[in-house]
């Protein structure tokens, strides 16, 4: 554009202007022009309010609920898609028809037709169908043990998607937001659940495939862990809305109900059931006079509370029995309690100043393990892993950008899933899934928008994470490959 | 690739042309919201044939990846997907109408001509005033559903004039002249609802 600018040109500049794709150096000149020409500058306010108009019609749509329903109807329509495929291969020797669109950067066509666009739509109208249908059957035959994974028209193993696994509906109880998960098998487990204004904590029992409230409720307390020793036995804790007055709820008989709790003041941070009689409950404990959250760790046995003091505030922790286990800490630290005494371990190559905090930690039978978190300044993805000896930080994927690790799972020493958010300044915050395979981390995509809060694999082919958070929080499903949402229905 | 793009996505284009469907449904997380957007506003806020074209668009996408070659922005390409989706569902339906002003507006589309060398209408620094949000709701209701779609792409998806013009599959001067009778017809609409306020008052 030139350094001159008649009105015409300026004006055939001013919707990009106002739009604000115009480039800089193209903007300066307008702007130049603008300074001194009233009537450039009433057609540019004219078209300012016509762009701030529509961009505010934009902003009062109604919000997109069908992310969830969305994508579990891509899937099945792909799996659909990639059957046809398959048997026009088979047929013809040939790959069907496969550019129903004009090439990106082609010269434009005019009035070109577009037949595979017809099979397409078919094939989207035939997955709905088989969708309703596949939905209907799945509800009506699934029971304790199923997991739901047959498919009227696909070999798992023949497409990418290795199963469609359309959830019978509801998901997820309305208005339930899911803040942990212990599973018993495959087939069983609880989650722990808030729900409602105030809050209301929820245990919700997963069998036959789907997720339902038990029917007790706790007004004015947020659970924040839960852990199941025994499909008929487990525990959960959390603190009322104070945060200082502890919650520890035990299930048993088929119901849950409160425990007493020792009289300090605490709030549940994590749990550990090993039996209906004995139960590890990491308390975080207030602020004391150094403004630090201080931890202990609690132990129930047999109708008693004993307590033992933590050296550092514990963010979590990894229990490999009543006695040996690991923690992270909002310093940074590494602690080992083993035989009654606490080791500290710092991280190597940390670097002083970073603010680096490690908020899970996942340690393998072979006396490894791993710790995942997040790097203040600069920004940046905490790993580091443990080799029997010494703990050293890793580099976390550069997919991944500056991500937070809220939550880390360890399937194997050679396998495992991490989870958290990157905070984008358009998005809002986006969901991290690694995946640890090969000897390295690997991003994965997430079917949801959200943080993971914290991931429980049951075995390698089958795990679920928290996700999302606030009201949306809800689980996601890892099943032969494939991580699917369970969304609260709105 | 354009430096603006996000990051990753040309590599999930390339993932998705190896029929990596982890890839697809990583896109589909990415571009759901916006082409939703896009969609809800082409299609009048009907919520199944939004869900409908989402799905036929990912497909194509799944489809015609292996053909993406990377001289536009990937969300250039897709929305020039979705546009070309739209088009093949409205010619497929019953044509609805659309809008009044096709059939009574004082100045025809001359497409390809861009409409810099016509006088505006006095009333453009009258606009700013009159541009009254609820009036200009409806009167965005019935302008033609070409013109708004172009002023949507720009104001509120952030495509460039030429990106449109991709999108849209029409020259770079139709879609100036497209968003220039859409505040013209804009502007029309605003005058005759105002003029009717005055009548009744």
């Amino acid at each position: 554009m030139n350094a001159e600018l008649s009105c015409r040109q300026c004006r055939d500049a001013l919707v990009e202007l106002t739009a604000g794709t115009l480039s800089p150096a193209d903007r300066l000149t307008v702007e130049r022009h603008l300074v001194s020409c009233a009537d450039c500058q009433r057609e540019r306010d004219a078209w300012l309010a016509l762009g701030d108009a529509i961009r505010e019609r934009g902003q009062r749509l109604p919000t997109d609920g069908g992310f969830a329903t969305g994508l579990v109807r891509l899937r099945t329509a792909l799996m659909v898609h990639d059957d046809d495929d398959v048997e026009h291969l088979h047929e013809d020797g040939a790959a069907m028809e496969r550019d129903p669109l004009p090439t990106a950067g082609a010269t434009p066509t005019h009035g070109r037709s577009y037949p595979a666009l017809t099979v397409t739509v078919a094939v989207v109208l035939l997955s709905a169908l088989i969708f309703g249908a596949l939905a209907t059957r799945l509800h009506l035959s699934s029971g304790p043990g199923a997991t739901g994974t047959a498919t009227p028209t696909a070999t798992p193993t023949a497409t990418p998607f290795a199963s469609a696994t359309p959830h019978p509906m509801p998901p997820l109880p309305a208005g339930a937001s899911v803040v942990s998960i212990a599973m018993t098998s495959a087939s069983d487990g609880w989650a722990a659940a808030t729900a409602g204004q105030p809050s209301n904590a929820i245990l919700l029992h997963y069998a036959g495939g789907r997720w339902t409230p038990s029917g007790d409720t706790f007004a004015g307390v947020y659970l924040t862990a839960i852990s199941m020793d025994s499909y008929d036995d487990g525990w959960a804790v959390g603190a009322h809305s104070d945060q200082v007055t502890g919650v520890v709820l035990h299930y048993t008989g088929g119901h849950w109900s409160q425990v007493q709790t020792p009289n300090i003041q605490f709030a549940g941070a994590g749990v550990w059931a090993f039996s209906p009689s004995r139960v590890l409950v990491l308390a975080s404990l207030p602020k004391g006079q150094t403004g630090i959250v201080g931890s202990a760790l609690l132990r129930y046995d047999n109708g008693a509370w004993t307590e033992t003091a933590s050296p550092r505030g514990i963010s979590g922790m990894s229990v490999l029995s009543a006695d040996d286990l690991w923690a992270t800490c909002f310093d940074g630290h590494i602690l080992h309690y083993q035989g009654g005494s606490w080791t500290t371990y710092t991280i190597a190559g940390q670097v002083s100043g970073q603010s680096e905090q490690s908020l899970s930690i996942s340690m393998t039978a072979d006396g490894a393990g791993w710790v995942g978190g997040l790097s203040g300044v600069p920004k940046g993805m905490f790993l580091a892993r443990f080799d029997g000896h010494a703990w050293t930080r890793v580099q976390g994927p550069a997919a991944a950008g500056p991500s937070d690790v809220n939550s880390i799972a360890m399937v194997s020493p050679s396998e495992g899933w991490a989870g958290g958010d990157l905070d984008t300044s358009t998005s809002g915050l986006e969901t991290v899934l690694l995946h640890y395979v090969n000897g390295q981390w690997e991003t994965t995509p997430a079917p949801y928008s959200g943080s993971i809060g914290k991931i429980v694999m049951v075995s390698a082919t089958e795990g679920w994470a928290t996700v999302g958070g606030g009201d949306a929080a809800g689980l996601l499903h890892y099943q032969d490959g494939r991580w699917t949402p369970y969304i609260p229905n709105a | 690739m354009r430096s603006d793009d996000r990051a990753d996505d040309h590599s999930l284009i390339a993932r998705i042309a190896r029929r990596d469907a982890t890839a697809l449904e990583r896109l589909y997380a990415l571009y759901r919201p916006q082409l939703w957007r896009y969609l809800w506003q082409q299609l009048d806020g009907d919520a199944g044939a939004v869900e409908d074209t989402l799905q036929e668009v990912f497909l194509a996408v799944w489809l015609a990846a292996g053909d993406f070659r990377g001289e536009a922005r990937v969300n250039t390409w897709i929305f020039r997907i979705a546009h070309h989706q739209l088009a093949h569902r409205q010619r497929s339906a019953a044509r609805r109408p659309e809008g009044h002003l096709a059939a009574h507006a004082p100045f025809g589309e001359d497409e390809g001509r861009s409409d810099d060398t016509r006088d505006e209408p006095a009333q453009a620094s009258h606009e700013a005033a009159v541009l009254d949000r609820l009036v200009l709701a409806a009167a965005f209701g019935r302008i033609a559903a070409k013109h708004r779609e172009a002023l949507e792409l720009v104001y509120q998806q952030g495509f460039t004039l030429e990106e449109v013009a991709r999108i849209l599959d029409v020259p770079l001067g139709t879609v100036k002249s497209r968003i220039s009778y859409a505040r013209r017809a804009l502007q029309c609409e605003l005058a005759c609802a105002a003029a009717a306020e005055e009548h009744s008052l």
